[in-house]
């Protein structure tokens, strides 16, 4: 009798201290709730209405706001004097490493906004991982619902050789020579994540176990429990295959080319995000694309000594920082203002 | 080896049993001898030797000056232990630093003297354990102490790994005495170590790690961020820098229970204090204790005047800041406090400090002890600018953006998030001020209440460690 009454006694201490812990975490932002929702019409999405403020490379504070893209808010209905721009792409143009008064999309939108003496919407609609063809499926699926002016599509070599798919985003497909988004999911992986999906979304703690569970695939176990002495026993351990910079047969697919081939060349711009040039194979498909390349900026920064990649305080190399966003903004400021006036 | 990290737990799960198996005081004492070396060299292995030089050293000297009886000899084997000692440290921890400084004044004449600076690594707590053998001799020297003939011993208290690299600062007259029995710990010990090591951990890791991010951000890049978001990263630094080496202490304390060994405590609630004197009683106690018995009493202490005091006080404080690191921030720091003390010394006119605790038993003395708990805290928190500033330019620009004072769009953020911060640090601390201990939880009359908060929070602690990367603790640099 007294045994069980110990074990009560256990059980209910643990799960107060657990939520007292979870109050703790969720108000001091220490981690967040998931972001990630599915929605059979559009796939893998954030959710709507959640501030987040996440450490990675640096500290980015921000809202998905109650459309579910990034930064300031506007709906898809929009004034007729205004110029609405889309930024599209992957971390880089999400930057979750800086806040939002930071984020290229603020700066760019002020400065356009000043030097076109006209009002100018920069809505972010940057999601992490995303390649060329998941842009597409997001842009077709999703942001021209916002009827976007012009549609700045943020790329690096990488995202014309797509290769990771995560069966929750549409796949492109070519059906008898036409572009088709793929919207049939597989049915046994949409009714296990949205079985997952609803306690991380609830809770900070089990959001930070989901995020463990996610590191076990990129690192060895091993290699997170046991520190240095790992690699005492085991080699160093590897990028995965799936990791951007992964190398693999690079061979432009045709589903890319239809892609590029299906965009508005009066649209949509092209630019170049990454510190290396793209290939002259790549830059020939964009012909007639107003394309913009940002490496010979970037690169010119970094020998200035003012990396636009480098975290000094996490040791990392990795997206923009403050200098970096800084720079993006001006560049396209300068470039779109010339051609928009 | 950081105690925040995975690969420590699995080392104490390796020490322990095998310690536990070993029935000689020699076989224990051998084996938590080669596991400190190990720990030690885990970080770099070179280093060893540095803790080898500072033991063979002070043990014979420590022997010599036993047996000498001739006072200008005495004297002489002091010197050469403190010179020894202090020495390693200078060249280490120093050099750069007044290289640095006097190529900065020779600047000022147009001298280039950039060849003068040397790529020096600075051995994890080496600050820490120089001071623990410096009082080893210093003791034998004053005839306190009688030294050691065990060799074994004496290593194993200057390299006990649970508080090798960031203390508590022993002293040889209190572990000493402890190495040289069989260590065999208690159950009470291990209860109370298990407590110990999981609420560490619990700071270290949730609050002060946590906490360290967003002041890492803020103060690299103080150009980027608002007046509101700057004065609260100087508060939630004062809550790192606290979580930070009071959940090393408890980690270190509790895991010297484990191996029969009793450590001082290192912090008793220092943010309750009603006056900077307080503060100090209750602050980095080994340290403080330290600097006063060696330093301030050595200097003269009270004992030359009113004047020669304060100077003693000054000094005393000086250096104690720049034990800390070789950086004239932190001397401004260690100035700072030594101007609070000397004020409240001078206010104070010879009146003694009493140890009793707050009073609240009436509304106007409970609310008249929050208030001065507030005042001291305050004045400790702008200390802190100068201690987590790495440059003076830095400090400028903290000022210069404070006074500009701007909100931002974040402003309520960071005030919510820097008062839960807060709110939950005096909350640990109220907790273990009312109980008078550490380990209060044990005072739960449910074991299984005791069992099921302790998983929890060991729990939500190794969650955190997983997927996150570890932060070195701020004293190990020092």
């Amino acid at each position: 009798m007294n045994l069980l009454k110990q074990i009560l006694w256990g059980i209910l201490s643990f799960v107060l201290t657990m939520l007292f812990c979870e109050a703790f975490i969720w108000s001091s932002n220490i981690a967040n709730v998931s972001f990630s929702d599915f929605d059979p019409e559009i796939g893998k999405v954030n959710r709507q209405d959640v501030p987040f403020l996440i450490f990675n490379e640096g500290m980015g504070v921000g809202k998905y706001n109650a459309y579910g893209y990034l930064g300031k808010e506007y709906p898809p209905y929009r004034e007729d004097n205004t110029l609405r721009l889309a930024l599209m792409g992957d971390s880089y143009v999400a930057g979750l490493q800086v806040m939002g008064r930071h984020h290229f999309r603020s700066i760019l939108e002020k400065g356009l906004s000043e030097n076109l003496g006209s009002t100018v919407e920069a809505l972010n609609f940057g999601k992490p991982g995303f390649d060329l063809p998941d842009m597409y499926a997001f842009k077709e699926n999703y942001i021209d619902r916002f009827t976007p002016d012009l549609y700045l599509i943020f790329v690096a070599e990488f995202d014309f050789y797509p290769k990771v798919t995560d069966v929750l985003v549409p796949d492109v497909k070519l059906e008898n020579g036409e572009l088709a988004i793929d919207m049939d999911f597989p049915e046994e992986a949409v009714l296990r994540y949205n079985q997952i999906k609803v306690p991380p979304q609830h809770s900070t703690i089990l959001n930070m176990m989901n995020n463990g569970l996610k590191k076990t695939k990129q690192v060895p176990l091993g290699s997170i429990l046991l520190d240095k002495v790992y690699t005492w026993i085991w080699e160093e351990p590897e990028l995965g295959e799936d990791h951007p910079g992964a190398t693999g047969e690079k061979v432009i697919s045709d589903v890319v080319k239809a892609i590029i081939g299906d965009l508005d060349k009066e649209k949509v711009v092209f630019i170049n995000r990454d510190m290396e040039a793209l290939s002259p194979e790549i830059v020939e498909l964009l012909v007639g694309f107003k394309y913009i390349d940002l490496s010979p900026h970037l690169q010119k920064m970094k020998l200035e000594g003012k990396s636009p990649i480098d975290w000094p305080i996490t040791g990392r190399v990795g997206h923009w920082n403050h200098e970096g966003h800084k720079l993006v903004a001006k560049v396209l400021e300068e470039e779109l203002a010339s051609s928009l006036r | 080896m950081l105690f925040n990290s995975f690969i420590f737990f699995i080392f104490l799960g390796l020490v322990l049993p095998v310690f536990y198996a070993l029935r000689s005081k020699e076989s224990k004492n051998i084996f938590l001898l080669l596991a400190s070396y190990f720990f030690y060299g885990y970080w770099d292995w070179r280093f060893c030797s540095l803790l080898a030089i500072s033991t063979f050293v002070d043990f014979f000297i420590g022997k010599n000056l036993h047996k000498q009886t001739d006072e200008k000899a005495r004297k002489r084997l002091l010197l050469l232990s403190l010179f020894s000692n202090l020495g390693i440290l200078a060249v280490f921890k120093y050099l750069n630093f007044f290289v640095e400084s006097f190529q900065s004044v020779a600047s000022q004449f147009g001298g280039e003297l950039d060849f003068l600076h040397l790529n020096i690594i600075l051995p994890v707590g080496i600050s820490f354990y120089t001071f623990q053998t410096l009082s080893y001799t210093l003791d034998i020297y004053r005839r306190r102490i009688e030294p050691t003939n065990n060799i074994i011993d004496f290593a194993l208290f200057v390299a006990f790994f649970p508080q090798l690299v960031a203390g508590p600062i022993e002293r040889a007259a209190a572990l000493l005495p402890e190495l040289s029995k069989k260590l065999s710990p208690s159950k009470d010990q291990i209860r109370q170590g298990i407590v110990l090591i999981i609420t560490g951990l619990f700071r270290k890791v949730l609050l002060g790690d946590t906490a360290g991010r967003y002041v890492d951000n803020i103060f690299e890049n103080m150009e980027a961020y608002t007046s509101v978001e700057l004065l609260c990263g100087l508060v939630l630094f004062s809550v790192q820098i606290y979580a930070d080496f009071s959940g090393y202490s408890r980690i270190a304390r509790g895991t010297s229970k484990l191996l029969g060994v009793e450590l001082m405590k290192n912090f008793e609630q220092p943010y309750l204090s009603r006056n900077i004197t307080e503060f100090w009683r209750r602050w980095h106690i080994s340290l403080s204790s330290w600097l006063k018995d060696y330093l301030y009493i050595s200097l003269g202490g009270n004992r030359k005047g009113e004047n020669r005091t304060y100077i003693n006080l000054m000094l005393t404080m000086l250096l104690g800041g720049l034990w800390h690191g070789a950086s004239w921030n932190f001397v401004i720091w260690g100035g700072l406090h030594g101007i609070y003390l000397a004020l409240h010394k001078l206010a104070l006119r010879g009146k003694k400090i009493g140890r009793e605790k707050a009073d609240f038993s009436t509304i106007a003395s409970g609310l008249s002890s929050i208030g001065q708990m507030l005042l001291t805290y305050i004045l400790v928190l702008f200390t802190w600018l100068f201690f987590r500033s790495t440059s003076w330019e830095m400090t400028t620009e903290f000022f210069s953006v404070v006074s500009q004072w701007t909100v931002g769009d974040y402003a309520g953020k960071f005030i919510t998030i820097s008062l839960v911060y807060a709110f939950v640090t005096i909350l640990l601390d109220i907790l273990e001020y009312s109980s008078d201990s550490h380990t209060y939880l044990l005072k739960v009359k449910s074991p299984g209440a005791i069992i099921g908060i302790l998983l929890a929070l060991l729990g939500v602690s190794f969650i955190y460690m997983f997927q996150a990367d570890p932060l070195p603790f701020i004293y190990f640099q020092f």
